[in-house]
């Protein structure tokens, strides 16, 4: 009888805990930064990645030229990242007076006087510069490997 | 105006974007292929993966560049700042993604190592297997042309052991421990007088002559192993007896058992009748020369005696006792002179005339001698005498006097009988052997068999004192072999149907012509 009580009693509170939840803050609300701050952490996190790749090529001793332009593109993309790292910082602590916007747009101009952060960000600007080499070593490592499979694979048909 | 133009940056971001994105799906594109060229294999699985990670990344920064750039110049920037969150957030997925499965990039060649350990293991059992497999095919093969070489091998050694096994003259047996014979060739079976069916029934005390003979062959082979030249006698089938000279092995079993034996068995019947008719001519010889130079001696004697006896006997009256002894010395005299003319006859001493003779009239001659006494013994005389008989060469007094001894011997081993007897002579021709064949067959009482060899002995008689000499077969001996034949005594004697009767034969088998000419040459 006892029992029963006790357990009617627990329902009933559960029910009015959530029929009245008032100042629960169960959801914790995610501000403007939090978006480059992810971006920046998948940054570190895709340099971590590519230096523990890079590790691995050479702790599996895989040898061929293949292995060496994906270690190229490790190496290639790793410096990217970090060079995209401190471009993002670098547009950040940018002061939006710096650039001087046009009707043209092609006519932008980074106003002087010229900081070590203006010059960061206009280097940090030509990203791509690092960024396609390393996507063109990927693609010659690849090649590589599907020529070395091919020959081998018409080899051992012979 | 003061400042950088940012023109430079702008360029090298769409045109960098477009390459990203070319080299992307080249990489993408290679890495398919590879996935195309080798399904099975892991790591290019995994550099596909990766590659499509890293395009998906590559294509998603590119184009929100691309667009960035385009929105900016088409002065369409509100429109980019509504659109670049989405672009910039997955843009970060895509980013964290990439270097999600570059970590695992790890584990996976961990994995795919472990796999292509036990890939290697595995493939290194099956070469180890498939070489094993191939040995043991090898062996299998080798092992069979062994066991083909081998079997041939047994089988040429079997045929050969198998053929002389069958064609030995010699008898060749098996026999268990228990004395049974298990296996007996053809030239024991003939030797013995069995069947090859009747040989397996067998036992060696059926075979060996004498029971004690057995116990002497099993305790040889027990104690040495081994018999060489043991002298022995074996039963025939029909009782009579073979002498052999045995060689035989004991077989044994694992534990050394014997299980029973082999043996060969040589037939010596023939070689011992030639040593014992050699012993006995040796013999005869040198009572013949013994008797030669008595008769020599006692024959001049004995004429001196006679011719006296004689003279005397014309000074006496016939009536008177001087005169009825000097007949007594007379007759008896001439009696010596007789035994003396024998003795010289069997020492051959006496000369030989050389005609040709026709057995059949000698038969006849001595049969018209001996008839008239035969007759008074009740004996039937019936003469079988061969009408194509080719001559012989001899001389006729002597097988004259040989038919005669034999027809009187005939004559005295069947006058005991009551209703008197049968004598049968009979002549014949074995054309292939080339010889002359005279028998001479009573149904007397017959030759015991303990006394045949000696029968031809000088001197050697079963008849009462002064009835024989013991000469008369001894000189028909000498007097056959002087003409190149033999005498052959059956007693008792078999009928063509092998049916023993009573009675003796003896059968004078003499050269044909050509073959006595050749001897005489």
């Amino acid at each position: 009888m006892n029992n029963t009580i006790n357990i009617a009693l627990l329902l009933t509170l559960l029910l009015l805990g959530l029929a009245l939840p008032g100042e629960a803050h169960a959801l914790q609300v995610h501000g403007e930064p939090e978006g480059l701050y992810v971006h920046q952490m998948a940054h570190l996190h895709y340099i971590f990645a590519l230096g523990y790749f890079f590790w691995d090529i050479r702790r599996t001793s895989f040898t061929g030229r293949g292995w060496r332009y994906l270690q190229m593109f490790c190496v290639l993309m790793a410096c990217w990242n970090a060079l995209a790292f401190m471009g993002h910082l670098a547009g950040a602590y940018l002061d939006p007076g710096a650039l001087l916007h046009t009707e043209c747009y092609l006519q932008t101009r980074l106003l002087s006087p010229f900081t070590l952060n203006k010059y960061l960000y206009f280097i940090t600007k030509l990203d791509h510069l690092i960024y396609v080499p390393a996507l063109f070593f990927l693609f010659l490592g690849l090649r590589s490997f599907y020529h070395s499979v091919a020959k081998s694979t018409q080899g051992g048909g012979q | 105006m003061n400042g950088f133009p940012m023109l430079p940056t702008i360029i090298v971001d769409i045109a960098g974007s477009a390459a990203n994105i070319l080299f992307s799906f080249l990489s993408l594109w290679y890495a398919f292929r590879l996935t195309r060229l080798k399904p099975e294999n892991f790591l290019w699985g995994y550099l596909f993966y990766v590659t499509l990670a890293i395009t998906a990344f590559a294509i998603s920064r590119a184009v929100g560049h691309i667009a960035k750039e385009a929105f900016y110049i088409a002065g369409k920037a509100d429109l980019w700042q509504a659109i670049a969150p989405y672009s910039g957030g997955v843009n970060t997925l895509c980013m964290i993604s990439v270097a999600a499965v570059m970590i695992f990039y790890h584990k996976g060649v961990q994995a795919y190592e472990a796999i292509e350990q036990e890939a290697a293991k595995l493939k290194q059992s099956k070469i180890r297997l498939t070489q094993a497999a191939r040995e043991l095919r090898e062996l299998n093969l080798s092992l069979e042309d062994k066991v083909d070489e081998r079997t041939a091998e047994l089988s040429k050694s079997e045929k050969k052991f198998r053929h002389l096994f069958t064609a030995s003259k010699d008898m060749v047996f098996f026999s268990d421990r228990n004395h049974t014979v298990q296996d007996m060739n053809a030239s024991g079976s003939e030797m013995l007088g069995y069947s090859r069916h009747e040989t397996s029934l067998l036992t060696l005390p059926d075979v060996f002559r004498h029971e004690g003979d057995v116990s002497v062959y099993a305790k040889m082979l027990q104690l040495d192993g081994y018999i060489r030249d043991l002298e022995s006698e074996f039963k025939k089938k029909d009782g009579s007896t073979i002498y052999v000279l045995i060689s035989a092995t004991a077989l044994h079993d694992e534990q050394g058992q014997i299980i029973g034996s082999e043996c060969i068995a040589k037939d010596l019947t023939r070689l011992k009748t030639m040593m014992e008719q050699l012993v006995s001519s040796e013999k005869m010889a040198t009572v013949g020369q013994m008797a030669a130079g008595i008769a020599h001696e006692i024959n001049t004697p004995l004429g001196i005696i006679l011719g006296y006896a004689q003279l005397m006997m014309d000074d006496f009256d016939k009536e008177s006792e001087t005169y009825q002894n000097l007949e007594v010395i007379e007759r008896q005299t001439q009696a010596s002179r007789k035994i003396v003319a024998d003795l010289l006859k069997y020492s051959r001493q006496s000369g030989s005339a050389r005609v040709s003779v026709d057995l059949n009239e000698i038969i006849e001659d001595a049969v018209a001698i001996t008839e008239h006494s035969l007759n008074l013994s009740h004996i039937k005389v019936t003469l079988e005498l061969a009408a194509d008989l080719p001559p012989i060469i001899g001389d006729p007094e002597k097988l004259r006097q040989v038919v005669v001894n034999l027809i009187n011997n005939a004559h005295h081993a069947m006058e005991q009988c009551e209703e008197g007897g049968q004598l049968l002579l009979r002549t014949r021709h074995d054309r292939a052997a080339g010889k002359v064949i005279a028998e001479v067959r009573d149904t007397g009482h017959g030759i015991p068999e303990h006394i045949k060899a000696r029968i031809f002995d000088p001197f050697f008689t079963t008849k009462p004192v002064g009835k024989g000499t013991g000469l008369g077969l001894s000189v028909s001996y000498g007097i056959i072999q002087e003409h190149g034949g033999t005498i052959e005594i059956e007693s008792p004697v078999a009928d063509p149907d092998k049916t023993l009767r009573q009675g003796t034969l003896f059968r004078l088998v003499l050269p044909m012509v050509e073959e006595t000419a050749a001897i005489q040459e």
